[in-house]
């Protein structure tokens, strides 16, 4: 790169030497016209301006090669390393981002992954506390229906049981009664007698 | 103070001994049966009067009016002998002392002793058709203590060696209420 920048600079300076020789010579031809000369000599310098131009430019070239080259070119090496090094830096900057890019898509798949991991344990930690949960409440609410049923039945048997002993009070004590009030002497004296044919042993 | 099983029995034994001689003295042998058996019911019916017995505070001409109140046909030297041995703190022996004196005395005289208890009276009759009924089965001659008690409702109870046949009307209406109470309904359960 560097040569061909030389290369360039090189036809460069060519080429603005021979601007200003056609710069020098151009009033030559000027004056030239002026005197209206005709033929190949009104393209011609004249000698004795050329000269003297042409060393001029010699000079101004020379100084030019001496003096102005190597500051230009400083100038160029000094913008060539700074936009080096900032090419550098923007390189470096570029892989780091992409580091940086890449690092961060690791740790975004790997948190996707982990939430995705999380996502599917606390669904199912909630599908089964909830299948608990419906199990257990299941159970419980069998559980009071059966001892409802159980109440009830005890209730129904209990109360069963208690008219039965009340309609047998009654009945007994009506018999009681009628026993009481209504037998005479003579019933009793028939009930002993009935005692005695039917009583067992006492002697066993 | 808690006293040796034997000299207990020894006691009541000289209890009865004594009760028997004062019933053979005084030609009332069945007669003081059936009052101790009274007693007995009496006395373990009414704790009180059993701490009245049981009191040395209380003179014995009290106590002796008492009883007297309490068991106003009952023969006076049975009293006088209850309250004696309420003195004796020995009140809690009468069951015994009555059972074991119903024994010297069955053995004594080759009776048995049956007590009847029925809603009215007996008649001559049916004390001859009782003791004609248990005469064949004791094999021996029947005394009876008869006792009227319209608890019953109806029929008779005898007991006799600690052993008792209910054929009351109390008890068989009894009977009948718990079958009617037990019956099942047979409905759905």
């Amino acid at each position: 790169m560097k040569a061909q920048f030389k290369k360039f600079a090189t036809r460069g300076t060519a080429a603005c030497a021979l601007a200003s020789a056609m710069a020098f010579a151009a009033p030559t031809l000027a004056f030239a016209a002026e005197r209206e000369t005709a033929g190949i000599s009104a393209i011609l310098p004249a000698m004795d301006e050329f000269i003297p131009m042409l060393v001029a430019f010699l000079i101004l070239l020379a100084i030019l090669v001496k003096f102005g080259w190597p500051m230009f070119n400083g100038i160029l090496e000094k913008r060539e390393t700074t936009i080096r090094e900032a090419l550098e830096k923007s390189e470096q900057a570029r892989i780091e981002s992409e580091r940086v890019l890449a690092e961060y898509q690791d740790k975004l798949i790997e948190a996707r992954q982990e939430a995705a991991t999380i996502i599917s344990e606390a669904k199912q930690q909630a599908e089964a506390q909830r299948a608990a949960t419906t199990a257990k409440a299941q159970e419980e609410a069998e559980k009071i229906i059966a001892k409802a049923r159980e109440a009830m039945e005890s209730e129904k048997t209990a109360a069963i049981a208690e008219l039965q002993a009340s309609v047998a009070d009654i009945a007994c004590a009506a018999m009681a009664r009628v026993v009481q009030e209504d037998f005479s002497d003579a019933d009793h004296r028939r009930l002993i007698e009935k005692s005695i044919e039917e009583i067992g042993t006492l002697n066993a | 103070m808690p006293r040796n099983r034997l000299l207990i029995k020894k006691e009541i034994d000289a209890y009865a001994e004594v009760l028997l001689e004062m019933g053979e003295s005084n030609d009332s042998v069945y007669s003081i049966s059936a009052q101790l058996e009274e007693m007995k019911k009496v006395v373990n019916m009414h704790p009180g009067l059993r701490e009245v017995l049981a009191n040395d505070s209380i003179d014995e001409n009290t106590r002796v009016t008492v009883m007297h109140e309490v068991f106003k046909e009952f023969d006076v030297e049975l009293i006088k002998f209850v309250i004696f041995m309420a003195e004796r703190r020995d009140i809690a022996l009468l069951p015994r002392v009555a059972e074991r004196y119903d024994q010297m005395v069955q053995d004594k005289f080759d009776v048995a002793i049956l007590d009847v208890a029925t809603v009215i009276p007996l008649d001559d009759e049916l004390r001859e058709k009782i003791k004609n009924k248990f005469a064949a089965q004791f094999g021996k001659e029947i005394v009876l203590r008869e006792h009227v008690d319209a608890w019953l409702l109806g029929g008779m109870n005898v007991r006799a060696n600690g052993r008792r046949v209910d054929c009351c009307t109390a008890t068989r209406i009894e009977r009948i209420r718990a079958e009617l109470s037990s019956v099942s309904t047979g409905g759905e359960r």
